[in-house]
């Protein structure tokens, strides 16, 4: 059963020629063709009787009037050096067994008569990408691993993972705040929910952070004030992500997280506003909203926006991150 | 639940671990306050009172009230919180067990203790005495056992130590109160591992070109400014142990007066509004951080003179051995925890006291090792032999003052710890030079000071000015501070008259000040609105001095008061005149240079005319003259310049290790050669002054800013002998370092007495002589 599509198709691009062909295709194997039918053909096509479109100084040894430019040979005239090729006989020497078009009855009205079915099928669909999802709600799968490594501000960072489960992945992180504050951390991260394309994880991570000047030399931007991080650190979340069924497309996610950092060197903020004890603790919640751009099976580029709320006073209340990279599959 | 109390115990011992630790040798006080271990106990020392006082914290009450020697200074808490205090009027030490109110024992030292420090294992008690009980002109190191309380051994430290500080089990730092810097002891034996830091180094960055002329003329606009630290008080450890404080000043050494005169000293900015590079005050109040472990010295001078810097090149200014230009670049020379370098012990000498200058015995070299110096400025120290070179006798204006050169004298003002650093981060510590936030609070005499348990801010007690300025200890600027970038002050807190002490409690949250002359604790605390404030005022003593010179000594030493000082100027009496004598400094003023004079003892009143010139024949003009024309004041009254003449007639002559009830043979000797050879016949007399004018041949007509021969027809005014053992440098431009240099100038002649024929050794008798007075 044909499509009205390809039903359509066929009539946009139906012609005479079709019907005319259906003819010689009734010629047995192998006969020269020297119908008088309208031929649409290549200019150098077999000579033919029937009224000729074509180019000026086509070749023709039609008996038929011919329409065709000043000075054409005229019918009947001896073929024309070049046109008579061996294997080629002269075509006033061959036999006509064709009916006189006169006799033959005429064509059918309507529609020209399907030419025989062919099975039409689709272009078959891109099989199904095989993207992975480092940031997120999306882990990598059991076995798989990736490694990512994004530049921006206030951090840069490489980061490790792998799948030790379907969902559950584990890694490494290495973040730093150019040289002003560097951390390292294990992460984990687990999809316990996915609907179709939609994936829900919790993740979390624990580290430890080296700072390159003691906090009481610090203030505004410095690298405690810019982070919010302190000597230990760890955060426990959750992400959403959006990956398509089909692997491809854009991958967003958002992802929100605690921090809570353990601060080993505190200082006393105001004069004489009392000792602080050993360990001080900060509380910060995290915001992250990025997308992945999967490049194939084995790339993508990441891009992320972030809002930290910093919950210590020394602290900026608010900052703001960026940070833009690719991450590898393997 | 098990692994979960093992997780946060390791955690939090890791973090514990982690955390800042505190050096055992860091204490919380300074001066005349101090904290039991426990802070139960406040105790402070009242010299007025010769009493030590005992309040209850808890209650802020006194409970107790201890006899002790006489003039008590400072006071420190041993581990097992005995108490142990500096008598500097009696050469001694009380002790006194905690519970026990009263003196446990007595222990005699050296003359005019002050410093004191206990070490961390308790077996040692460190005491810094103002001069040896032999030499006045040296001081020394004094370490007691605790346990038998008998002194273990004894160094020689140089001219005027006060402050100690112990860096760890086997240093210790003593400041030079008049010189401005530090010594470093070796505990273990009381060798002298350091003399100085580069300080000097540093402070004359901005020094006057080779030829040591000075630009300008007097005027201020394109003079290099050259710094002297002086009035080195105190020295404390920061909690880490990682950092050293130095309470003082920085008096100018280029011309502080216009050529027509009648300018205040302050007239550029005043005492702790100006700074040391070319817009400061005439004495600039400092907090000078010191790097402990590391070959580095930590100042942010250079930053601040970085411009002058700049004007001085285009004078083609700048010393040899000084950088003056580089952006950026730190004299590191240094440190307290550096070894010596080679070369430094002759530069020791030169750089050492006057004492040093007579152990080394050899008369003449002093004056070879000068003469080599002529004429050529600043001699940087070079000459470095051991009998004290590096010294011009006194024609150039330079490198006359007490006991050094003001240059380099153990280091070349660069990087000599061999770090490869330019040391050029120099955010982590305050401004050196302490400007008030405040421009109607000037802060003026830093004598105490102390860093709080975390290391996080430093409180500098300003006697001059009755206030505590708090700053942060590890940087110089942010958001809490000044907004221009000025002042790494933070907080300035007025408390009461005459602070000279500081104790921190280990909770933070509170602080006591003592205020001698009000005989006063104040106590510090946050107020709701966020800031420190006085919050209680004890009164712990009565005055025992008569009401004309207790007023006379608030004025002295007050540079508040607008009679006595502008708000620009900031600066009192007592800022030159530290400690009511002498900061061994010379001024260069109008008509030439002039080396301040000590008052104490010197009975001034009747020894009219006043100063070097002779130029103000009564006590009125002459208190015109320095207290509105440089001081810029608005005027005294009568009673008020009565009351200050009082005190200062009323101040004891500095303790003097020379004189006793009887005279010894050698000063006998000297005693008959004063007379016998003409000495007497000008200093005469009870005071030892006829009163009249003498041209000894002193005058110093080259160099930098001459003496004008024209305001002086008839030469100086004659000077009182009294007390003249600890008042070193000599001469009214200080050019002579010790008694024996200024006579050994003479000798041969019949200028300054008849020393014609004196021996060396008649020489010695009579320098004996002269210290007893």
């Amino acid at each position: 059963m044909r499509s009205p599509l390809s039903i359509a198709l066929a009539v946009l691009f139906a012609a005479p020629g079709p019907a005319v062909a259906q003819e010689d295709w009734a010629l047995p194997a192998g006969t020269p063709s020297s119908s008088a039918a309208p031929q649409q053909g290549p200019p150098d096509a077999a000579s033919s009787a029937a009224p000729q479109q074509g180019p000026p100084g086509a070749p023709s040894s039609s008996a038929a009037p011919q329409e065709g430019p000043p000075g054409a040979p005229s019918p009947g005239a001896a073929p024309r050096e070049g046109w008579d090729l061996p294997g080629f006989p002269d075509r006033s020497q061959q036999p006509s067994s064709l009916p006189d078009p006169a006799d033959l009855p005429p064509p059918p009205l309507g529609l020209p008569p399907e030419p025989e079915e062919r099975p039409w099928t689709p272009p078959p669909p891109p099989p199904p990408l095989k993207s992975f999802s480092l940031l997120g709600g999306r882990t990598l799968g059991a076995g798989r691993s990736a490694v990512a490594l994004t530049a921006g501000f206030p951090y840069a960072q490489l980061r490790y993972a792998r799948g030790f489960l379907p969902r559950l992945d584990a890694g490494v992180s290495v973040r730093t705040f150019y040289g002003l504050m560097t951390e390292g951390s294990l992460e984990v991260r687990w999809e316990f929910q996915r609907w179709g394309p939609i994936s829900l994880a919790l993740n979390g991570s624990a580290g430890g952070a080296f700072f390159l000047r003691p906090a009481r030399t610090e203030t505004q931007w410095g690298a405690r004030w810019v982070t919010g991080r302190r000597h230990l650190n760890a955060e426990a979340g959750g992400a959403i992500s959006l990956v398509p069924d089909d692997g491809r497309g854009l991958h967003p996610f958002l992802e929100v997280r605690y921090l809570m950092a353990l601060d080993l060197e505190p200082t006393q903020t105001d004069p004489l506003g009392g000792t602080p004890p050993p360990v001080e603790v900060g509380n910060n919640t995290l915001f992250k909203l990025g997308v992945e751009v999967p490049l194939g099976e084995r790339w993508n580029l990441l891009l992320a926006l972030g809002m930290d709320l910093h919950g210590r006073r020394e602290d900026s209340r608010v900052f703001f991150n960026f940070a833009l990279g690719m991450a590898g599959s393997f | 639940m098990k692994i979960s109390k093992v997780t946060l115990a390791a955690v939090l011992a890791v973090a514990v671990g982690c955390g800042q630790r505190t050096a055992a040798t860091y204490t919380g006080s300074s001066g005349s306050l101090a904290l039991s271990r426990d802070d139960a106990f406040l105790y402070a020392v009242d010299s007025d009172n010769d009493l030590l006082v005992v309040l209850e914290t808890e209650t802020d009450s006194v409970v107790a009230k201890v006899t002790v020697g006489r003039a008590p200074e400072r006071v420190a808490v041993g581990p097992d919180d005995t108490l142990y205090v500096s008598n500097r009027g009696n050469r001694s030490i009380s002790v006194i067990r905690r519970g026990v109110w009263s003196e446990h024992a007595r222990i005699p030292v050296g003359v005019e203790p002050v410093g004191l420090a206990v070490s961390a294992d308790n077996r040692r008690l460190y005491v810094v005495n103002s001069t040896s009980l032999t030499n006045s002109e040296v001081g020394t190191l004094t370490a007691i056992d605790t346990q038998t309380l008998q002194p273990v051994w004894d160094v020689d430290v140089g001219q005027e130590p006060r402050g100690i500080s112990l860096l760890d089990g086997e240093r210790a730092v003593i400041s030079l109160y008049k010189r401005g810097d530090l010594v470093t002891v070796d505990l273990t034996n009381g060798a002298i591992l350091q003399r100085g830091t580069g300080l000097h180094s540093k402070l004359d960055s901005n020094a006057p070109n080779p030829d040591g002329e000075f630009f300008g003329g007097g005027s201020s606009f394109f003079s290099p400014r050259r710094q002297h630290p002086r009035g080195f008080s105190d020295v404390v450890l920061a909690p880490a142990g990682d950092r050293l404080f130095g309470t003082m000043q920085f008096n100018r050494e280029d011309p502080v007066d216009g050529d027509t005169g009648g300018t205040s000293y302050g007239d550029e900015g005043g005492g702790g509004e100006g700074d040391p590079c070319d817009r400061g005050s005439v004495a600039n109040p400092a907090l000078v951080a010191f790097e402990v472990g590391h070959s580095r010295f930590s100042s942010d001078l250079d930053d601040e003179c970085q411009n002058d810097n700049d004007d001085d090149d285009d004078h083609g200014g700048g010393e040899p051995g000084f950088d003056a230009g580089t952006p950026g670049e730190e004299f590191d020379a240094g440190t307290p925890g550096e070894e010596f370098d080679a070369g430094t012990p002759g530069e020791e000498l030169d750089a050492g006291t006057p004492g040093e200058e007579l152990d080394a015995g050899t008369p003449g070299e002093e004056l070879d090792a000068g003469s080599g110096q002529e004429p050529g400025g600043p001699d940087a120290g070079s000459g470095g032999g051991g009998g004290g070179g590096g010294h011009d006798d006194d024609d150039d204006g330079h490198d006359d003052d007490d006991d050094d050169d003001g240059h380099d004298d153990d280091d070349d003002g660069h990087d000599d710890d061999d770090d490869g650093k330019d040391n050029d981060d120099d955010d982590d510590h305050p401004r050196t030079v302490l400007r008030s936030p405040i421009p109607s609070t000037p802060v003026q005499g830093p004598v105490a000071a102390a860093v709080d348990p975390t290391g996080s801010w430093v409180y500098v007690v300003n006697h001059a000015t009755g206030n505590v300025a708090v700053m942060p200890a590890y940087r110089k600027n942010g958001q809490d501070l000044d907004p221009m970038g000025q002042s790494s002050i933070r907080e300035v807190v007025m408390v009461g008259k005459g602070p000279n002490g500081i104790a921190l409690t280990r909770d933070g949250k509170k602080a006591y000040v003592y205020n001698s002359f009000d005989h006063t604790v104040s106590r510090l605390t946050r107020s709701a609105s966020g800031h420190v404030e006085e919050s209680l005022t004890v009164k712990v003593a009565e005055d025992v001095l008569p009401p004309d010179v207790v007023m006379g000594r608030k004025l002295f030493f007050d540079a508040m008061d607008s009679r006595m000082t502008s708000a620009g100027t900031g600066i009192a009496c007592g800022t030159c005149h530290l400690e009511g004598r002498d900061d061994g400094h010379r001024w260069s003023l109008t008509g030439g240079v002039r080396e301040t004079p000590s008052l104490a003892g010197r009975k001034m009143i009747p020894t009219a005319p006043y100063h070097y010139d002779g130029e103000f024949s009564d006590i009125q003009s002459f208190l015109h003259d320095t207290v509105e024309m440089r001081m810029g004041g608005s005027g005294v009254s009568d009673l008020v310049a009565a009351q200050v003449l009082q005190f200062i007639d009323a101040q004891p002559a500095a303790d003097n290790p020379h004189r006793g009830p009887v005279l010894s043979d050698a000063a006998q000797r000297g005693a008959e050669l004063f007379d016998t050879q003409g000495c007497s016949q000008c200093h005469s007399g009870e005071l030892f002054t006829d009163n009249t004018f003498a041209d000894v041949g002193t005058l110093r007509l080259e160099g930098e800013n001459p003496d004008l021969p024209s305001r002086l027809p008839n030469g100086f005014n004659v000077p009182s002998l009294l007390g003249v053992g600890r008042t070193a440098p000599y001469l009214h431009d200080g050019s002579a370092k010790t008694l024996r240099h200024r006579l050994e100038r003479d000798l041969g002649t019949t200028r300054h007495g008849d020393l014609v024929g004196v021996t060396p050794a008649q020489l010695d008798d009579l320098v004996v002589y002269l210290k007893t007075l």
